[in-house]
């Protein structure tokens, strides 16, 4: 593989991102906004606020990214026909996916340091001795959360693709922990929060109780899923 | 010359595809030899691309295929649709192509040029005309001198005179080349073989060379009267006149006519034109047969 085109291959990725205003906002400002209206919010009352947070709002982003970015534009890559050119090229066609892929979490890494950056400059918040584990936290989100984002795109039609990423979206922010505990929550409840990955990331990430099986089951499971769609996918003769 | 030690570059026998539950591609054999050069004419919906996508694997059909294919660096590519985002610029397109194939600016000028791309190099792919983008997916078909190209409706959009010039870039070079399209009129002048395609079936066996198909094997006459569909009332007194005639494209061909109907159609102040019978005629002939 050559160094160079496959770096210009990534710069060209984060590019394209970059010329996407709407996509920037969601990725890197509105978390920003979030983080500063809630902590100014709740901080006050609550020091350990922006410990909790954080952690929440890296969830988030890896689930904006993953559901709304990765699935979508890789399915396109499938339903544009845009596989059949790449198949024909002189790398191999997981080079392509590899590049975009790292472009976005390139991306996305900078989008948490940026937070990471904002909690210590306004809360002088302790961002080194958390930064291992958020990263993990942050990347593994990113991983599942892409897998069921190529799950549902692959899965749905055109038309309802996008309605059900909106769907499991929402589910996963407010069933999971995001900006506010569910301790008081009714047990069918709370029995599907332990469920979700986003309740285990954010666990990990806020030093508490989690599971790494749970997370497991998840990534493998998303994992054949995505796998067996691709094997069986029918790619369209016109866009 | 091309060095291929292969005796074909694709195979087909008997090769179908369905569609849910559609025949769009029935029982279709063909052998393609190197450097040749291939046209695959027939109208809308008549499987043209499905055939393209078939013979490079990316629909399944069933039946023998065979391919002896270049590398993948040797083969150039423009199917329907493009692999471009719509979001980034025409020169950011073109340097990913270049350090894809390591092929430096210099060597593919002549190629640039021809395709005039530096007017339109730094507008973003979304933003061109259909004819422009056309003009880039032609530039990264050719510009690396592939061994194999295949096009799907290359001319679509392109300007006249630009097109003399792009057909001169795709067959001055000794190289397989395979099209799909509705050119009948650069079909006649730079393919081998035409192959013929209607509903999804072939109308002759493999591909044939265009002095075959205008030979009278086919179509026994030389010449044709063509009249505007509405010219005439009633048609049965001309084609009492005729030997054969086909319509098509709002006009009517009239073969086997005699100086009687010339005289005929001049006293009665209907416009006609005499000329010879082109490729369109054999290929709307053999599917009235068909018919």
């Amino acid at each position: 593989m050559k160094v160079k085109t496959f770096l210009y291959s990534v710069y060209l990725d984060i590019l394209s991102f970059f010329r996407l205003r709407i996509a920037v906002f969601f990725s890197i400002l509105f978390p920003l906004l979030l983080f500063i209206i809630f902590s100014a919010i709740w901080s006050a009352d609550n020091p350990n606020y922006v410990g909790f947070i954080l952690p929440g709002l890296f969830v988030l982003m890896g689930m904006s990214e993953g559901l709304f970015s990765i699935g979508p534009v890789i399915k396109e890559y499938f339903s544009s026909g845009r596989i059949r050119y790449m198949k024909f090229m002189p790398v191999d066609i997981s080079y392509f996916f590899i590049s975009f892929l790292l472009g976005r979490m390139l991306f996305f890494i900078i989008s948490v340091l940026l937070l990471l950056v904002l909690s210590h400059f306004i809360y002088d918040f302790n961002v080194w001795k958390e930064m291992p584990r958020y990263l993990i936290g942050s990347i593994s989100s990113l991983v599942i959360f892409s897998l069921l984002g190529l799950c549902i795109s692959f899965l749905s039609k055109k038309d309802t693709g996008r309605t059900l990423t909106n769907i499991v979206y929402f589910i996963l922010m407010f069933v999971g922990d995001i900006f506010y505990s569910m301790t008081n929550a009714h047990p069918i409840l709370k029995f599907i929060k332990e469920l979700l990955p986003t309740t285990q990331l954010l666990s990990y990430m806020r030093h508490e109780n989690f599971s790494v099986l749970t997370l497991l089951i998840w990534f493998i499971t998303l994992a054949v899923i995505f796998r067996l769609l691709i094997h069986n996918l029918k790619i369209p003769r016109t866009i | 010359m091309i060095k291929n030690n292969f005796p074909f570059i694709f195979k087909l026998e008997s090769v179908s595809y369905l569609s849910n539950r559609n025949e769009i591609l029935k029982d279709i054999t063909l052998q393609v030899d190197p450097n040749e050069k291939w046209f695959i004419l027939g109208n809308n919906g008549s499987g043209k691309s499905t055939l393209l996508d078939v013979l490079l694997g990316n629909l399944k059909a069933s039946g023998n295929i065979q391919r002896n294919l270049s590398n993948k660096d040797k083969i150039g590519l423009m199917l329907d649709g493009y692999p471009f985002s719509n979001i980034l610029r025409v020169k950011e397109i073109i340097k990913l192509y270049r350090l894809l194939y390591s092929i430096s600016e210099e060597k593919d000028r002549s190629i640039y040029e021809i395709l005039e791309l530096d007017g339109i190099k730094d507008k973003q792919i979304g933003k061109l005309s259909t004819g422009e983008k056309k003009r880039v997916g032609l530039f990264t078909a050719l510009f690396h001198f592939p061994e194999l190209i295949i096009l799907d409706e290359p001319m679509s959009g392109i300007d006249p005179n630009s097109q003399f010039k792009i057909h001169k870039l795709i067959f001055d070079l000794p190289r397989t080349v395979l099209i799909a399209s509705h050119d009948w009129e650069a079909a006649k002048k730079f393919a081998d073989k035409i192959f013929f395609i209607y509903r999804g079936k072939q109308l002759f066996s493999n591909g044939i060379s265009v002095e075959t198909l205008l030979s009278d094997q086919y179509i026994p006459f030389k010449e044709k009267l063509v009249i505007q569909e509405g010219e005439i009332e009633d048609l049965s007194v001309v084609y009492s006149k005729v030997e054969l005639y086909l319509k098509y494209d709002q006009q009517i061909m009239l073969f086997g006519f005699n100086e009687d109907l010339i005289s005929w159609l001049n006293e009665n102040d209907i416009v006609f034109t005499r000329t010879q019978k082109s490729l369109n005629d054999v290929y709307y002939y053999l599917i009235k047969n068909e018919s």
